[in-house]
């Protein structure tokens, strides 16, 4: 009985030595990754404050830039105005000629007398040159603009992306690093977070060859298998949605906490276009379909990064804005 | 015969007045002409000041774009190596562990 008591106290012991090797194991892993965090943090806060610094004169020039824009078509008016008195001036000779050549007619003088007068025929042409003139100089100050205003879409598209980087590397210090650590949660929500976190690990820095680089992403890929799975689900409920526009979607989405990748709101955004023009018998109008390509480069996203429905929203509103000023 | 020449007469003086007149027409086109020439000259100087600036302003963002990118470089580097030295570190780690349970 005393040898039993014994044994069960030693089991107690080792145990207890069990959990305290355990807890400091993970109290280590954490501090890893606190340190982790740390460095992240710091990088990420380096690269956003030099966006910060190199965004706010990118900015002016933008703006210098618009302001330029709203200029040109000052200056075109301008002069749209002034012609305007300069044709005024032309029609008040324009009717002087006529009355001259009514007073020639009253002389005697015929039609072709009239006509072939070096005089006569002196101030037509003027008048001729006046306006000819005046056209072509609308006409290429017109090209003139439209070749500005290209300049400036150019320089726009080409910045958009730094913008959305500003805020993913902001958002890279949100990301929880999570690699082995399991929150102490119930069993299913750690092992969801647990994929999450090892996903979005392995989503933060895809430029990594490296065999470790490739092992953990095989990890990934295997521990992706249910998320996948609940990724399935989700698609059945997004597909009942008739409108991803609606609120009801929103809703729906905000419920399943957004954690869909781009791809899959790519093809299923088309599919629901596809299914509502078949459905109205109209026919896809040109630029209406994500360009997946396209889509991702502005987004600044990878067919794999996972994003909540506002976001892939707001994403959609600016492509099809930078999509229409193309086709304008 | 004297009326007839007074006839003629008046006839040149109208035509000679009209023919003034004409002048006067003539000149007042390329009086406008040389004004619409100043116009779109003074628009062109102005297009050309503007279009300089955008120019300018589009050499500034590009250049900020292109150090941009270079910062955005180097920073994806260091967080690729920071994040590689966190996986090797967890490896390390995992391993020793291993190795301690195994004894």
């Amino acid at each position: 009985m005393y040898s039993d008591l014994n044994n069960i106290d030693k089991k107690r012991l080792d145990l207890l030595n069990k959990k305290d090797s355990i807890e400091s194991e993970f109290e280590m892993k954490k501090d890893i990754i606190k340190l982790y965090e740390y460095k992240r943090n710091g990088i990420a806060d380096k690269l956003i404050e030099h966006y910060n610094l190199k965004l706010e004169p990118l900015t002016q020039d933008l703006e210098t830039i618009q302001r330029c824009k709203d200029k040109v078509d000052l200056a075109i008016a301008d002069m749209e105005v002034k012609n305007q008195s300069e044709i005024l001036k032309l029609k008040g000779i324009e009717n002087d000629k006529v009355e001259l050549e009514q007073s020639l007619r009253g002389m005697g003088k015929s039609e072709l007398e009239i006509k072939n007068s070096a005089g006569v025929k002196f101030l037509e042409a003027s008048l001729k040159q006046g306006r000819k003139e005046m056209k072509s100089e609308k006409e290429k100050l017109a090209r003139r603009k439209s070749e500005i205003d290209f300049k400036i879409f150019k320089i726009n598209n080409r910045i958009s992306p730094y913008k959305y980087k500003q805020a993913e590397f902001i958002r890279v210090k949100e990301r929880k690093p999570g690699i082995g650590i399991i929150e102490p949660s119930s069993e299913d929500e750690s092992v969801t977070d647990k994929t999450q976190s090892e996903s979005s690990e392995s989503n933060e820095h895809t430029s990594s060859h490296t065999d470790e680089g490739e092992k953990n992403a095989k990890e990934n890929d295997e521990n992706v298998v249910g998320a996948t799975q609940s990724e399935s689900n989700e698609h059945t409920k997004f597909k009942a949605q008739e409108s991803p526009h609606t609120d009801e979607g929103e809703k729906n989405a905000k419920e399943n906490d957004g954690q869909l990748t781009t791809l899959f709101y790519i093809s299923e955004w088309n599919n629901y276009l596809k299914d509502l023009r078949e459905k109205s018998g109209k026919e896809i109008l040109i630029g209406e379909l994500l360009d997946k390509h396209t889509f991702l480069r502005l987004a600044t996203l990878s067919e794999k990064d996972k994003l909540d429905f506002t976001t892939f929203k707001k994403d959609i509103i600016l492509y099809y804005i930078i999509r229409l000023e193309r086709y304008q | 015969m004297t009326t007839d020449n007074n006839q003629v007469n008046n006839q040149d003086q109208d035509v000679d007045a009209l023919n003034t007149e004409l002048n006067v027409l003539i000149n007042k086109a390329q009086k406008i002409n040389q004004e619409i020439a100043d116009i779109n000259n003074e628009t062109n100087q102005v297009v050309d000041a503007i279009e300089m600036e955008v120019d300018q302003s589009i050499k500034n963002i590009e250049r900020s774009v292109s150090e941009l990118d270079q910062i955005e470089k180097e920073t994806e580097d260091e967080l690729n190596k920071l994040m590689l030295q966190h996986a090797k570190d967890l490896a390390d780690y995992s391993d020793e562990d291993e190795i301690k349970s195994e004894d």
